[in-house]
């Protein structure tokens, strides 16, 4: 085998595992798209169908007409907005006051701002910022 | 980028970290405006203290830690030396007392450890092992790298309780599409919700869920590594497998041990995914992680007591968790 060919292979069995990751990663989501305007009898076939000639959006206007859909919805977004309006108003005082801390007194500011970071924040994404700085400093 | 910004020091009241900046003489011909320093300043009072600011900035954080952490746990603590029922307005001091029974509790406690451990470190050595094939995937070039990288964080977006219901969806007996497509590709159905496999269904599940965190933290630091170092060890006449062994490893071991250590925690102590695909009763039984048993202690036993010191003794775990972590981190990295 040439090394032309082991390369054009090499490249084709690295798409093929990026296809099998894409697919891994996409396909539920795929799938819940593809049963949300699937007929109730191809949804619930032993057999699974992909795709449904007869696709329909009967399930999403279900949703407005049966469901109190927009009140969770608007519930939702009062949550989230208000709980990120406060995370940044009190993580920005908190900010500014341990940038300080980083220059007049670098050893505690190192020392709590890992506590800090995993105490207060919500800890996945105190974990991500905190590997971010990691980085950094790294 | 926040850090190292001239502007935001003078933000503050006083500038009092304006100072440090201040320092720096500056001698030039040209006739200049009067600094701050020789414009005859304005009467004024007393300087409030620059500590002072701090506490006041502080302290919108320390009292949502002090209320919505350290009095919960203070409060928990004080509940498990108590027989409390969740609708009895009283308590009655027992000591340790939920302790103990707790720890004779064979069948309930240590079983949930048992089951707790498997889960945390099953579902936390596949994540690793992905997020790590994934991220290295992701590092190399090619087309629609964008696009793959967008698409690896998908899982990691969705919410848990969609996951929860998609999931049981598609792993369903009877008209899941991956039980069809195994039983087509002749590998033969297997009962995901079945005894012997519902554990790692939700191990699985939560694989799918949570790797992408792994990918952000070791695509971060690939990116970073410098490629002189894979030239240096190509020129050694390294391969792939010895590049990846002796270079990639080593320059990712410290992102890993974070990493690792962080997943962990979070896996063990884990409810959502479980409780949402499995419950408690029923197949539940087979997935009864420590959280999952003091939830159940606590609002479906109705005693709150004891599921106080249930969830006492998975912080005690944690923080003897953490302070191995900090120990390990320490040594590794001098904080």
């Amino acid at each position: 085998m040439n090394a032309r060919l082991k390369k054009i292979l090499s490249r084709i069995s690295f798409y093929i595992g990026v296809a099998t990751f894409a697919l891994f990663c996409g396909f539920p989501m795929i799938w819940m798209v593809l049963t949300s305007i699937k007929p109730d009898g191809d949804i619930l076939r032993a057999t699974p169908v992909f795709w449904s000639w007869d696709t329909h959006l009967d399930h999403y206007r279900n949703l407005f007409d049966q469901t109190d859909f927009l009140i969770y919805f608007v519930n939702s977004i009062t949550v989230a907005t208000s709980a990120t309006l406060l995370t940044i108003v009190i993580a920005t005082l908190a900010g500014v006051w341990y940038y300080t801390l980083s220059f007049h007194r670098p050893r505690i500011y190192r020392r709590w701002h890992v506590v800090h970071v995993y105490v207060c924040t919500d800890f996945d994404c105190g974990a991500v910022l905190y590997l971010d700085e990691k980085l950094r400093l790294d | 980028m926040l850090l190292g910004s001239p502007q935001l020091p003078f933000l503050l009241p006083y500038g009092f970290i304006g100072s440090f900046y201040m320092n720096t003489t500056v001698t030039t011909d040209v006739p200049r405006m009067p600094t701050r320093q020789e414009a005859p300043l304005p009467s004024r009072g007393r300087r409030i203290p620059e500590h002072y600011w701090g506490y006041l900035l502080l302290a919108p954080a320390v009292a949502m830690v002090l209320a919505l952490i350290l009095y919960p746990v203070i409060y928990s603590g004080w509940l498990s030396f108590h027989f409390k029922h969740a609708y009895l307005p009283f308590q009655t001091f027992i000591g340790l007392e939920n302790y103990r029974e707790l720890l004779l509790d064979g069948d309930g406690f240590w079983r949930s450890v048992y089951l707790g451990a498997i889960y945390g470190f099953g579902s936390t050595i596949l994540q690793i092992i992905l997020g790590l094939s994934a991220a290295l995937m992701l590092n190399e070039s090619f087309f629609g790298k964008a696009l793959m990288r967008g698409v690896a964080l998908f899982p990691y977006m969705v919410p848990t309780v969609v996951v929860a219901i998609l999931m049981k969806w598609i792993l369903n007996d009877a008209y899941g599409i991956l039980p069809y497509v195994m039983d087509n590709l002749g590998i033969g159905r297997i009962l995901w919700f079945g005894s012997d496999w519902v554990m790692v269904t939700v191990i699985l599940v939560s694989t799918w869920t949570f790797f992408p965190f792994v990918v952000i933290g070791t695509l971060a630091r690939l990116q970073t590594i410098d490629p002189e170092l894979y030239s240096a060890a190509k020129v050694d006449g390294a391969g792939v497998i010895r590049r990846f062994w002796h270079v990639t490893l080593p320059q990712l071991a410290n992102v890993l041990f974070v990493v690792i250590l962080l997943r962990t925690m979070f896996m063990f102590t884990k409810f959502d995914v479980i409780w949402l695909i499995t419950g408690s009763g029923g197949i539940g039984f087979y997935t009864k992680t420590l959280p999952i048993h003091t939830f159940m202690k606590t609002f479906g036993e109705l005693q709150v007591g004891a599921g106080a010191a249930l969830s006492m003794m998975m912080f005690l775990m944690l923080v003897v968790f953490a302070l191995i972590y900090f120990k390990l981190y320490k040594r590794d990295e001098h904080i």
